[in-house]
């Protein structure tokens, strides 16, 4: 069996040429194409990590901001209850001020009342013992109510 | 002089002539006319009005008064 050298050379050079096509166009984009996707799922799995940790924040943001809600949800109700409270004891004074103010009135009326009714009972009185008195003198026997006219003569006189 | 002499029931003759003499000897004018009225109102007592002067001792007289003090305390 014979070497044959240019058959040889022709082969090496044929190989050299078929490998440095197949580098040149198949190798290196197909290499080029494979560092792109893995650029692309670097970056995805970059983009999942930040959306991943905006949502924990977000969570936590969102879980303070609900304690904060809570928390002043609490200091409303306190805060209305405080001042239902001191409502609460402003009506009762001033309803204690009122029903005092009414006693105060109803015992000033009950007072003028009873010293009208004290002043007409006085009248009255009087009015029946003028009476009772006249009737008593009406039926005076005679020699008496001379006595009387006498005695009113006596004073008429003197102070002609 | 006219003067009226009121009471509560007539009075008898001689009592009214009693009257009469007293008041000619307290008033010294000459002649006296004298008159009677019975006026039941006054209850009791006297009034003799002398011209147009009345004096009152009457039982009403002072029964008024008596009434007037009274509301005047009350």
């Amino acid at each position: 069996m014979d070497i044959q050298i240019p058959q040889i050379l022709f082969q090496i050079i044929n190989f050299s040429v078929v490998t440095g096509a197949l580098i040149y166009f198949l190798y290196k984009p197909l290499g080029k194409m494979l560092d792109e996707r893995s650029k692309k799922i670097d970056k995805a799995a970059k983009a999942a990590d930040e959306s991943i940790q905006e949502r924990e924040k977000t969570e936590i943001d969102k879980k303070h901001i609900l304690q904060k809600a809570e928390k002043q949800a609490l200091d409303i109700i306190e805060e209305a209850k405080n001042s239902a409270k001191k409502q609460r004891l402003i009506i009762l004074e001033e309803a204690k001020k009122e029903a005092q103010e009414e006693i105060k009135k109803m015992s000033k009326n009950w007072e003028s009342q009873r010293k009208s009714q004290e002043s007409q009972m006085r009248v009255e009185f009087t009015n029946t013992v003028l009476l009772v008195t006249e009737k008593i003198i009406g039926k005076l026997d005679k020699k008496t109510k001379d006595k009387l006219i006498d005695s009113e003569l006596k004073a008429i006189l003197g102070k002609i | 002089m006219k003067i009226v002499v009121i009471t509560a029931e007539k009075l008898e003759a001689n009592r009214l002539e009693d009257i009469k003499s007293i008041l000619a000897k307290k008033i010294t004018k000459t002649k006296l006319d004298v008159q009677t009225v019975i006026d039941e109102s006054l209850i009791g007592g006297i009034q003799i009005m002398i011209g147009s002067q009345l004096y009152d001792g009457s039982v009403r007289a002072k029964l008024s008064q008596i009434k007037a003090k009274t509301y005047k305390l009350i």
